[in-house]
């Protein structure tokens, strides 16, 4: 039996691959990109074989860049007694977006997750450790997500950290703007309590 | 029943799409089971709390085509304890992996108590002691309970004094083979101390509320743990994710 000619099943399979994407969805993406002007297709190839061959780890906070050191690390203006430690490259952005944070990252890509069988060797560790020998660094600030992972990743860190006679602090925690207080279960109470402040 | 409240314990939770969770959870009522959480990732979510993995939590499921939908989530028992110590919370995902991987859909009914009994003591007591325990009974409740009381082989009956050191463990005939057969079977056999013996015997039978009472040296917890991977292993004919991770944060602190 006929389905497709062969270009369009191998763009078919190949879109499919990607998160999200079932056989249907990676169908009607190859259709719309097979009706695009060659020069918006060509674009998009080059932009993924671009990213591909330009990024790669920034050699002093592993997050990803197109040049090594990363521009935040390569930037003499940064605060560079702080070290804010995320999960992932995007949460580099999210801290960013706020415009109020200006020290370093460094990126673990990832949290401890025994179920999916990643530990402290999956993550890098090693490389924050080796970080921490600068004389200039007071404080580390540990933003992993508030999640079960993202607390035990936090405090594992903190035993790491904490006899090298490094401050170690973990973001706040607590009720999010908007949220209503009914609805609150009691570990975000708990901590939002804990974490309160005189206005 | 379109929808129902029931008491579970998240034993896994993955990302999936933009901001939703997919859960495996065992709950009192139906054994383990799928559900998705919608929008459970996003920061305002009410569900976000009582879906995070080792939870204790009172769900509210629509049965869906294919999954099940939570519509609320409150968590009983967040085991806070197990979130700041890193060893406690490795411990007590293996134990939720060891859940997962040995039930069916729709299976391990009788293994809610022990899994939330398990998890509180975790909090409080050693991780590798309530972890051996947990290890022990789980066999035991699902069938595959080691040998202890007498050789594998023959069946003749081992009285600990009698033991004196020969005595070994063999994981494919799943229990000790004593020193009147130890000529006989050589292969794959740990060695074991008489402690060791003692100590697994009496895990087996004890309240798990008395764990505390128990006095354990680090070599005989050291060989159980080996013997009780080892069986595990030879019936799941396969390893346990969580075994490399507990081991890294061992030698790590």
């Amino acid at each position: 039996m006929f389905y497709y000619a062969e270009p369009i099943a191998l763009l078919i399979e190949e879109l499919a691959k990607l998160p999200g994407v079932g056989p249907k969805t990676a169908q009607r993406l190859a259709f719309f990109l097979l009706h695009v002007p060659r020069n918006e297709a060509v674009a998009l190839a080059r932009a993924i074989v671009d990213a591909h061959d330009k990024i790669r780890f920034c050699s002093i906070c592993a997050n990803l860049t197109d040049a090594d050191p990363c521009r935040v690390c390569g930037d003499s203006r940064r605060d560079r007694r702080v070290i804010c430690v995320v999960a992932e490259p995007r949460d580099v952005v999210a801290v960013e977006k706020i415009r109020e944070f200006h020290g370093l990252y460094h990126v673990l890509h990832g949290v401890l997750s025994p179920l999916e069988g990643i530990g402290p060797g999956e993550l890098r560790i090693k490389e924050l450790l080796a970080r921490l020998g600068d004389p200039q660094l007071q404080e580390v600030i540990i933003a992993t997500s508030p999640t079960v992972e993202g607390e035990a990743t936090a405090a594992h860190l903190a035993r790491l950290i904490k006899p090298l006679g490094v401050k170690v602090t973990r973001i706040a925690h607590g009720l999010p703007v908007g949220a209503d207080l009914e609805y609150a279960d009691q570990v975000t109470l708990l901590r939002a309590l804990e974490g309160r402040r005189e206005i | 029943m379109p929808v129902y409240r029931t008491q579970a314990l998240i034993l896994h939770n993955r990302k999936y799409g933009e901001a939703d969770c997919l859960l495996t959870l065992l709950t009192q009522e139906r054994g383990k089971i799928g559900a998705i959480a919608k929008g459970a990732r996003k920061p305002a979510s009410r569900l976000r709390g009582g879906v995070q993995p080792l939870t204790h939590s009172q769900l509210l499921l629509h049965d869906g085509r294919n999954l099940k939908t939570v519509t609320q989530a409150e968590p009983v028992e967040s085991f806070a304890g197990l979130h700041g110590d890193v060893e406690r919370f490795a411990h007590a995902a293996y134990l939720a992996e060891l859940v997962d991987r040995f039930t069916l859909d729709n299976g391990g009914m009788d293994l809610f108590a022990l899994l939330l009994t398990s998890w509180h003591l975790m909090v409080i007591y050693p991780a590798k002691l309530v972890t051996c325990h947990f290890e022990l009974k789980l066999l035991a409740k699902i069938g595959y309970c080691p040998e202890l009381e007498s050789c594998v082989a023959c069946g003749g009956p081992l009285t600990l004094p009698g033991l004196g050191g020969r005595c070994g463990f063999s994981p494919g005939l799943g229990g000790l083979v004593g020193p009147c057969c130890r000529e006989r079977h050589t292969m794959g056999i740990i060695p074991v101390a008489t402690n060791t013996v003692a100590f697994l015997r009496h895990l087996l039978v004890m309240d798990p509320r008395q764990v505390d009472r128990l006095v354990v040296g680090e070599k005989v917890l050291k060989q159980a743990t080996g013997v009780m991977r080892q069986t595990l292993k030879c019936r799941l004919e396969g390893n346990f994710r969580s075994w490399a991770v507990i081991d890294a944060i061992s030698n790590s602190g």
